[in-house]
């Protein structure tokens, strides 16, 4: 122990007798063991650490699935079946997103909720910190409906954290609800959700049949259940029941799923590619330093040599060594996690919108875990080159060396190799980064499908109890439509059921009415009027737009399909004037727009027809297009929208640009922490490269004045270094394209339109790395060049 | 407790061999105190560290306390080496990041000796040496004489039973010079083998026999 605690003693020492190389090992070390804690925070919040729920694994989300889709949302009727036939569960509930107006007092307010069945909370196993939660019978029919359980975070801004709260009356969407509970902070998954209402299951009516699929269903299975067996005794009651399901869906199954597999699935690949990246990084990162040490490994040598014929046996030796690289490597991670302290802060801005705020990355002590393992691993690595060399020392060649000591060859070929490794390394990185940038690029040159530019968009509520009938939430949009659009410096105005990039829509089953029905072709539905196709910049292509005379109750049923569904279903006729099987009704197709991308920038557009917002005035968002920037329009809308109806409050301001940046968003965050790494990367491998050619240069400044006073130019001079300096890098890159053109594949489901091997990305990758490489050589090997060859000897 | 019988040590030399080192044939028993002399470049330094087995590159054969150490891999012989030998070398080799008492702490720290007692004998050779005021300097504050007095003092300090001195004395002010053999002198009268490499006649007349070193060949006893 203390034969230990004295190498720690002589180890700080010679950490502080050389304060630049201990300075840049520490750091360059901090860089690589920052960003991999940082990572790593969010992976342990998403993939490791359990939701925050008791007993979280026996949580699962149960999907209906069909074919093609294995997670879809669940009807009513087959939650109904789950709920009355399963013995797997301690809990099952529903749940749908809602959003109400809270009305009375202030300005009115749009409020995201959750509508769920009264066994949610239990489910999650969340008791309210005041007050209760629902209790069996608050979601039956005629039971008592109108209650409400506040999260602490509305609980906290809208009525102070009063605690007298429990039995006051809120109003929603005009109807009275008593609260009867508040949650505590943080427990829901939902971010947007502020209340929880009851879910009103109303068996007779279409809202609980098994054929509209809106609803979310989470359980709690008992102990001991695993999710297969759930699954197969659920697939086994659809088995059963399949008859009194609609027909087509006889191929529907059921998919049950561990809860944090639902958050998990999603980011994985993205944390992957991430924690790939800070692993070379870190690999770069130990390479520079083990490259540092080996520097100095003259002296050093000659030291352990020393110790060796005083009777250090090579254990004693290799310890000491290692105890010093680890207490570089503490150092490094000290420093480190202050550099992690900021990174997490920026992940936690970038991953924001992709993650709940329960799974939004913390330090915590898992991560200081991983960390400190992390540099420990990393103190072995690169301290056992080091140590490995000096622990077998030529004892009488060391001994009888002098300080000025000369480089051995197999001491080069060590720096070689650990700058072969940092160039591959830094290919690597440098190839994934360039094909996440040229996706990122082509994707930003997208089309969407409709212009984005000076436009603005917002969304309406229609509160029942205000606008009871469809032809009163009708009126109102038409009145709405003409007053905005009198507004000046708007040039259009449209509303439609769903705007593009909004997490929203609606898909349905669609086919040729006059062939027989099908049920294998799903189209996005979106319902419109107003001018919407020149608000959203969408260029008609055939035919005619949906008009206003098309939105009456009682107005014919006509389509506007875009250019997908007419070449799946006409792909050699003339579409308009055709009728298309939809609803169950018969509509005729009277216009042709080109494809939007309605939900994913990435990803190809969904066939999708727009029919008369009169068959559905159900959710609104409005699309204007102005001729000024759009944002100065807000105030003036906002206006004239309190003027039609002041209870109405307008929700999610943005601008179509904003939407698609938006959907960029877990793009951007990736490619600009790959940047981030790459960037780091690149500076280590060069730091790596110049520090052994100035080291290779010192060492051998005599022989290269020998040569300049024998007669030789200073260009003859410089080839030489440069030759010498090129070789371990050119190395280094081949062996790392041999690992990118390997490796890229695994990257190919992340990329958009770019192909793993694309040529353009490998070519410039090699290229900037041959550069940065030719420079950190150009300039020792100049030094080298210009030194007196006299003044050199004669110090000799 | 060394014998060597037909030691070469030569360095491979364009074309051909260049010996050091010369079918050496020496047995010296325990208890000894041998003086080894000759001209300079004639392989004394190189015979003392093949004696603490520090150089490995020879061929023949070398008995060490009956174990021959030609058939022994490098591991068996540093043990050997850790077991028995005190090395005084002619470089002094102190470690330049150690204080005086740390240098002459190594020896005892590889020989598991408890903290305790190493302490005291830390203390006891640095009053013995009379360097107590230096034992916080480091080597390269030290006059080249206090470092050779420092190795000297490293090398009896485990109280090895071969000391193997190359030119213990060559820095030092007669006087100093004289308390070291002296020194050698009684460790020899408790046992201790010493064999040393000096230009010294007056040193030499500390040992028993003197073997002269010519040119890698053993030119007389
Ligand atoms: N690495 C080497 N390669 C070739 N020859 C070497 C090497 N090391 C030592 N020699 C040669 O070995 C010979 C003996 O050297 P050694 O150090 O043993 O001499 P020495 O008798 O101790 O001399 P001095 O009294 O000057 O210390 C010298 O001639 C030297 O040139
Ligand atoms: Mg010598």
């Amino acid at each position: 122990m203390s034969a230990l605690f004295q190498d720690i003693k002589y180890g700080l020492r010679m950490l502080a007798k050389n304060p630049g190389f201990t300075a840049v090992a520490i750091i360059t070390l901090a860089l690589g063991i920052g960003a991999n804690t940082a990572i790593f925070s969010v992976v342990n919040s998403v993939l490791i650490k359990p939701l925050p729920y008791p007993d979280s694994q026996q949580l699962v989300r149960i999907y209906e699935t069909l074919p093609g889709f294995d997670r879809n949302s669940v009807s009513g009727g087959a939650f109904k079946d789950w709920h009355g036939q399963s013995s797997k569960f301690a809990h099952l509930a529903v749940y749908e997103e809602t959003r109400l107006n809270l009305t009375g007092g202030r300005m009115p307010e749009r409020v995201s909720g959750l509508k769920v069945s009264s066994e949610f909370l239990s489910a999650l196993g969340v008791t309210p910190t005041v007050g209760r939660g629902f209790v069996a019978g608050e979601d039956a029919v005629g039971g008592n409906n109108r209650v409400i359980v506040l999260t602490h975070q509305l609980w906290q801004g809208r009525f102070g954290g009063d605690a007298g709260v429990v039995a006051r009356t809120v109003s929603l969407d005009q109807i009275p609800y008593t609260v009867i509970g508040v949650l505590p902070p943080n427990v829901l998954l939902q971010d947007d959700a502020m209340f929880l209402v009851p879910d009103v299951i109303d068996a007779a009516g279409a809202n609980w049949e098994r054929a509209g699929h809106w609803r979310q269903v989470i359980g709690r299975v008992l102990p001991g259940v695993t999710v297969s067996e759930v699954q197969a005794e659920l697939r086994g009651i659809k088995q059963r029941l399949t008859a009194e399901y609609p027909s087509f869906k006889t191929d529907w199954s059921v998919a049950v799923v561990p809860m944090q597999e639902v958050y998990a699935g999603d980011t994985r690949p993205i944390l992957v590619v991430l924690l790939g990246a800070v692993a070379l990084v870190l690999l770069i990162a130990c390479a520079n330093v083990s490259n540092l040490l080996l520097a100095r490994g003259n002296a050093r040598s000659r030291e352990m040599a020393i110790r060796a014929a005083l009777g250090a046996d090579s254990w004693r030796i290799v310890r000491q060594i290692l105890v010093e690289s680890l207490l570089l490597a503490v150092a490094g991670c000290a420093v480190g996690l202050l550099f992690a302290l900021f990174g997490v802060k920026l992940l936690t801005s970038m991953f924001a919108g992709l993650l709940p705020q329960v799974l939004q990355p913390k330090l915590d002590i898992n991560v200081l875990v991983f960390s400190i393992g992390v540099a420990c691993g990393c103190g072995l690595l690169f301290g056992i080159l080091p140590a490995w060399r000096t622990s077998k020392p030529d004892l009488n060649h060391a001994l009888k060396e002098t300080e000025r000591a000369s480089a051995s060859r197999s001491k080069r070929r060590s720096q070689s190799f650990l700058v072969v490794s940092e160039f591959a390394f830094t290919l690597m990185l440098l190839v994934g980064v360039g094909l996440f940038l040229r996706s990122f690029v082509l994707l930003l040159e997208t089309n969407p499908g409709f212009n984005p530019r000076q436009t603005l968009a917002f969304d309406l509520s229609f509160p029942d109890a205000k606008y009871p009938k469809g032809e009163d939430r009708l009126r109102f949009i038409k009145d709405l439509n003409a007053r905005v659009a009198a507004l000046p410096g708007v040039e259009s105005v449209g509303a439609t059921s769903a705007l593009p990039l909004s997490n929203d829509g609606r898909t349905e089953f669609a086919g040729r009415a006059d062939k027989p029905p099908r049920t294998d072709y799903i189209v996005a539905c979106n319902f419109v009027s107003g001018d919407y196709f020149s608000a959203m910049g969408m260029p008609l292509l055939r035919g005619r737009a949906i008009s206003e005379s098309d939105n009456h109750a009682k107005a014919s049923r006509v389509l506007v399909v875009d250019e997908s569904v007419v070449r799946d279903l006409y792909p050699d006729e003339d579409p308009i004037g055709q009728h298309l099987s939809f609803l169950d009704e018969s509509w005729e197709i009277v216009g042709i727009v080109a494809p939007v991308r309605q939900f994913f920038l990435d990803r190809d557009p969904r066939p999708t027809v727009y029919g008369p917002q009169s068959y559905s005035p159900m959710s609104t968002s409005m699309i204007i297009r102005t001729a000024q920037p759009a944002l100065a329009l807000v105030k003036a809308v906002r206006k004239t929208i309190l003027e039609a109806d002041p209870d109405q409050p307008i929700a999610n301001v943005r601008t179509l640009e904003q939407a698609v940046r938006n959907s960029l968003a877990p793009r951007r965050t990736t490619l600009i922490l790959l940047g981030l790494f790459a960037t780091v990367a690149i500076s280590l491998a060069s730091v790596g490269i110049y520090g052994m050619m100035s080291c290779a240069i010192g060492q051998r400044t005599r022989e290269l004045c020998i040569c300049t006073a024998l007669g030789a130019q200073r260009r003859d001079i410089m080839r030489l270094v440069l030759i010498g300096g090129m070789k371990p890098s050119i190395i280094g890159i081949v062996v790392g394209l041999a690992a990118a053109l390997a490796l890229a594949r695994l990257l190919e489901s992340q990329l958009f339109e770019v192909k793993a091997h694309d040529p353009l990305v490998f070519i410039a990758s090699v290229c900037l790395l041959g550069l940065v490489a030719a420079l950190s050589i150009y300039f020792p090997a100049r030094r080298a060049a210009k030194v007196d060859p006299m003044v050199a000897l004669r110090y000799e | 407790m060394i014998k060597l019988h037909n030691l070469d040590r030569y360095y491979p030399l364009a074309g051909g061999r260049y010996y050091v080192l010369r079918r050496i044939a020496l047995d010296i028993p325990e208890g000894e105190f041998v003086t080894i002399m000759g001209p300079s470049g004639a392989g004394k330094s190189t015979l003392l560290s093949i004696l603490g087995m520090l150089d490995a590159g020879w061929e023949g054969e070398f008995f060490f306390f009956e174990q021959p150490v030609h058939k022994l891999d490098p591991k068996r012989r540093m043990e050997l080496n850790k077991r028995y030998v005190g090395f005084v070398f002619q470089q002094y080799h102190l470690l330049d990041n150690l204080t005086v008492a740390e240098n002459l702490d190594i020896p005892l720290s590889y020989r598991d000796v408890k903290l305790a007692e190493r302490k005291a004998l830390v203390a006891d050779t640095l009053d013995r040496f009379q360097i107590v005021g230096k034992k916080d300097l480091f080597p390269s504050q030290l006059s080249g004489g206090q470092q050779q007095l420092v190795a000297v003092a490293r090398a009896v300090i485990a109280s090895p039973k071969l000391i193997l001195a190359d030119e213990p004395t060559g820095n030092l002010h007669s006087g100093q010079g004289k308390e070291i053999m002296e020194l050698f002198k009684k460790l020899n009268n408790e046992g201790t083998t010493i064999v040393q490499v000096t230009h010294s006649e007056a040193n030499a007349a500390y040992g028993h026999r003197i073997i002269k070193l010519q040119d890698g060949w053993i030119a007389g006893n």
